[in-house]
Parts: structure tokens; C-alpha cells; sequence
């Protein structure tokens, strides 16, 4: 399953062929007259779970779509993998806030979707298909369509589709803002589940800090526009890790101050509390 | 399981069994009553329509007694076949023609700007000009035979269908072709996962619009062509005051849109059923 494409800077620590490094360096980006990248400066090192936290409107799907290659930016550079980033990157697959799922496509294809573009053979099509849907629990469901189930289990699909494609980086655009709050701690177990066993890289946008912490190695915080990341805040709690236990952890408590801290001091008194 | 609690759990089962039954039972009464209805408004409709019919001057309006008894004859003599026939044929032909033009050209159409800054005023203005008003024209062009009935059905067809493709491709959601962009497609797997999928749901409602229009198109065709088909048939038998036989291929072209539409509709149902949902998304 490890693909041997890009020299991949990975840490001593971690032997992650199948994970890909980021690196921004003094990324700026304009929207006209505006503003909203202001010398955005960070290396996530290969294998790493990196929450990228900060007020709502604040530029952070910006920064998300610049990784991926959907927008371009207007000074310095990003990395992915060690190469630079122009248009989307091969090795990164994106699980969209909406879902990002075609509606006249089943489950099925919607999962076999980033496969069948990147010309996968029937017989590992639909192996990599069946796994994934198995994995996050939509066995069953393979003929459904998304209108015919609920959110939760559409972004399920979203996230076996980006994960299908066995990415080494997973961008992830505030995925659960859009579920109701018992299906997102659901997921997050999940998703904590599936990333403690391969570690790929993600960089997750949200702006719930607890979110960040349950899931991340390393939070990010930013401040309002022009968004720059204020601090990186490492994570110290152990893996495995699941939600309701962090939550009862003294560091959880702590780590939740400090975030909000550096929010209210960037301006973003109205960040959501969720 | 106590024996009380099993009690009770066969309490609760009588209990829904009863309520489904009352559910199904109010159903079928309302059923009922909607083809109740139905039926009587018909037999009221043909009541008034074969007294009022039968008292007037035959020239003018004729019962349904009468025009049944003129379909019958113009069955038996093959008159109401071969016109059915010539009129489908045209319409057929017409009609492909113009999904086969239609559909192709819009997407070149949405796809290109300079094409759409080149055309887009010509087909708006076509499409807003009422097309009978160009049938003379049509006609001195190209003659009255069936070339000229096919080319005058093809242009009624024409621009709804231009039209509905034209903002199917264009209104696709900006997201999903970033999706798409996101996993690597290309501009030719973006327009076959994305683009053309989407604009499905209004294809299939230009075929509606469009159906109807080249009807119209079709009787008018055949009015001021020559000799055939069902609107040959409503003129000829009206110039000699044979109004029973008149109203025969009057209600057969009524019903063929009844019919043509509802296969359009189904259509669109089956070909996109997610759009039928658009609501819940």
C-alpha cells in the first residue's frame, strides 16, 4: 500500500512513506484590497494530526483550499511532500464541510469516485471500495443514494471517498460542523479510530476547540484578518484516544483555557463555544 | 417475561394491528371517493355536452354520440391511421432532430464564452418570437412537403430545449466541480461527473416544453403544408362542414399530448430522482 512517490521529509521518529509533510512558508493571500493570509509560516511534520483553530470567517478554509491546491496564493510558497503546491496536489484528498457528494451518484460510486478518476482496475476498485465503506460502517448502504440518508452517514461517504484514495495527506474542512452533536462525537471516536492505525497526515479546519483537542497532535491557533497562526499549541495526551475520556482529562481543561485565551485576544470574542 | 408483561406486549400488537387496518381502510375510502368523483364529473361533462350538442345546428358543434360514430368511420376506412401515422412521423423526426442539435450545441454553448457572447442574444430573441409568425417564411423556403413540416417542427422544439441545457450546464454547483478538481478530474471528467449529470434534472424539463411546443408546431405544419396528417384532417373535414369528424382528430392530438407529456414527465422522474428530492439535501 505504500506508494513511493515523492521524497517525503519525514521526522526520525516517524516512518511515514505513506505520509506526506506540509510546509507553508510566508503564504499571503489577497482578496482584492483584503487581506486574508498574512504571512502564514508552519511545517507539519509527515504522519501528524494538526487542527487548525480560529474564529469563523477568519481565512482558514482559505488556508485549507490553498493546500489542496483549490485557490492560489499571491506570496511565498507551500509544500506538500517536499514539492510545491500548484493546482491539487496527487497525494492529498479533501473531506468537504457539505459533504461534497454528487447526488445522482450511490454511495457506491460516490466512494469509488476519486478511484475511478485516477483509472483504478475493476477488481482493486471495488475491493478499496468495499473496505472503506466498511470501515466507516455504510456496508448496506452501498445503493442508497445521499439524499436517502442522513448527514452523518453522507459524510461518512465523504470520508471513505478522501480516504479511499489512501491519501497521504487528508485535508478536512470543518467536516462535522454540519452533523447534529451526538453524531460528531460518534465520528469523532471514529475518525480517531481509523487515524490511530495508519497516520496519515490531516490537517483539520474547525473552529471548536474541543474538537481540536480530542482529535490533534498539535493546535493552530489563528487570529481574525489578516488570519497568521498565533501559536502552536502541542497536544500531550496519550493515544489511543477516545472523546469522553479526554474530556475528563486536567489537561483537557487547561489546554481549553489556553486556546480560548489566545481567541479572545485575537479579537474573536464571538468564536462558537461548541 | 413475566405473563403480565407478555400481556401487555400482546395488548400493544392488537393495538397497532388495529390502527394499521384503520389507516388502510381510510385509504381505500378516500380512493374511492376521488374516482367517485371523477366519474360522475365525465358523465355530467358528456350529459351537457350530447344534450347541448344535439340541439344545436350540426354545422356548429356535434354530441359525442356523433363523433363517436365518426371515429368509427374514419377508423374503418383507414383515414384517422394514415393521418396518425404521417403526423408521428414528422413529429418523430422533428423531434429527434432537435434533441440531436439541441443538446450538443447548448453545451459547446455553456462552455465556451466566446460562443455565448456570440449567440446568446440570437437565440433569445428566437425564442421570444412567436414561431408561427416565421411559418410562411418556412414555407417559401422550403416548399410543402414534409422536408418544410419537420423543419418547421424542429424549430418549435429547437430553443426550449437549447435554452433549458444551456442553464442546466451553467447552474452546476461551483462545489461539486471543485470536488471533482480536488480528486484530479480533468475538464473532460468534470463535465462527465459533474456537469452533464447536473443538468439532467433540466434536459428532461426542455423535453417537457419542448414536446408541447413542437405539437403546436406539428398542427400548424400540417394546416398550411400539404395534404396530410391530423391537422390536414381538422382542416379539410371543417372547410366542408363535417364537424363531427372534425372533433375526431381534434381529441386524438389531445390525447397524444396527454400521453407524450406524461411519458416526458416520467422521464424526468426516473432520469434524475434525486432532483425530486432537492428539498431534503
Amino acid at each position: 500500500m505504500a506508494r513511493a512517490e515523492g521524497a517525503v521529509a519525514a521526522p526520525a521518529s516517524e516512518p511515514a512513506a505513506h505520509a506526506a509533510s506540509v510546509e507553508c512558508r510566508n503564504v499571503e493571500k489577497w482578496f482584492g484590497e483584503l487581506n486574508v493570509l498574512a504571512d502564514v509560516d508552519f511545517s507539519i511534520p509527515a504522519g501528524s494530526f494538526v487542527s487548525v483553530l480560529g474564529p469563523s470567517g477568519c481565512g482558514k478554509t482559505t488556508l485549507m483550499r490553498a493546500i489542496g491546491g483549490l485557490t492560489g496564493i499571491d506570496a511565498g510558497e507551500i509544500l506538500v511532500g517536499g514539492r510545491r503546491v500548484d493546482g491539487p496536489p496527487r497525494e492529498a484528498a479533501i473531506v468537504f464541510q457539505q459533504f461534497g457528494l454528487m447526488p445522482w451518484k450511490t454511495i457506491y460510486d460516490n466512494v469509488a469516485f476519486g478511484l475511478s478518476v485516477r483509472g483504478f482496475g475493476k477488481a482493486e476498485l471495488e475491493e478499496r471500495v468495499r473496505h472503506y465503506i466498511d470501515l466507516v460502517h455504510l456496508t448496506g448502504f452501498e445503493q442508497s443514494f445521499p439524499y436517502q440518508v442522513s448527514g452523518g452517514m453522507q459524510q461518512r461517504a465523504g470520508l471513505a471517498r478522501a480516504l479511499a484514495v489512501e491519501p497521504q495527506l487528508l485535508l478536512m474542512d470543518e467536516p462535522f460542523a454540519s452533523v447534529d452533536a451526538m453524531t460528531r462525537e460518534v465520528l469523532h471516536d471514529e475518525l480517531l479510530g481509523i487515524w490511530e492505525r495508519d497516520r496519515r497526515t490531516v490537517v483539520f479546519i474547525t473552529h471548536s476547540i474541543d474538537e481540536a483537542i480530542v482529535l490533534s497532535d498539535q493546535i493552530f491557533v489563528m487570529s481574525r484578518s489578516p488570519a497568521t497562526v498565533v501559536e502552536q499549541i502541542p497536544v500531550d495526551i496519550a493515544r489511543p484516544r477516545r472523546e469522553r475520556t479526554v474530556r475528563g482529562l486536567p489537561q483537557f481543561g487547561e489546554l481549553r483555557e489556553h486556546c480560548w485565551d489566545l481567541l479572545e485576544r485575537g479579537g474573536a470574542e464571538e468564536a462558537a463555544r461548541s | 417475561m413475566t405473563a403480565g408483561a407478555s400481556e401487555l406486549h400482546l395488548a400493544a400488537d392488537a393495538k397497532r394491528a388495529a390502527n394499521r387496518e384503520r389507516i388502510r381502510r381510510a385509504r381505500t375510502r378516500r380512493r374511492l371517493t376521488m374516482w367517485g368523483v371523477r366519474l360522475a364529473s365525465l358523465a355530467i361533462v358528456l350529459g351537457v355536452w350530447q344534450w347541448y350538442g344535439s340541439s344545436v345546428n350540426p354545422i356548429l358543434f356535434a354530441p359525442p354520440t356523433k363523433i363517436a360514430h365518426a371515429f368509427g368511420t374514419l377508423v374503418a376506412d383507414g383515414t384517422l391511421g394514415r393521418a396518425l401515422v404521417q403526423s408521428l412521423t414528422v413529429f418523430g423526426i422533428g423531434m429527434g432532430a432537435a434533441i440531436v442539435v439541441a443538446i450538443p450545441l447548448a453545451l459547446v454553448w455553456a462552455r465556451y464564452q466566446i460562443v455565448d457572447w456570440a449567440i446568446q442574444g440570437y437565440v433569445n430573441a428566437l425564442y421570444a418570437t412567436p414561431l408561427v409568425a416565421l411559418v410562411p417564411l418556412l414555407i417559401l423556403w422550403f416548399g410543402f412537403g414534409v422536408e418544410a413540416k419537420v423543419i418547421i417542427i424542429f424549430s418549435f422544439a429547437l430553443f426550449p430545449l437549447l435554452i433549458n441545457t444551456y442553464q442546466g450546464a451553467r447552474s452546476v454547483d461551483r462545489g461539486l466541480v471543485e470536488v471533482a478538481e480536488s480528486f484530479g478530474c480533468g475538464e473532460l471528467a468534470t463535465w462527465r461527473h459533474v456537469i452533464l449529470p447536473s443538468a439532467v434534472p433540466f434536459i428532461t424539463a426542455g423535453l417537457n416544453l419542448a414536446v408541447g411546443r413542437a405539437l403546436v408546431g406539428m398542427i400548424i405544419a400540417e394546416f398550411y403544408t400539404s395534404a396530410s396528417g391530423l391537422g390536414y384532417l381538422v382542416i379539410s373535414n371543417g372547410n366542408t362542414f363535417q364537424t363531427a369528424k372534425m372533433f375526431v382528430p381534434i381529441l386524438v392530438v389531445m390525447a397524444l399530448g396527454v400521453f407524450l407529456l406524461g411519458v416526458t414527465r416520467t422521464l424526468k422522474r426516473k432520469a434524475s430522482p434525486w432532483s425530486e428530492q432537492e428539498g431534503r439535501l
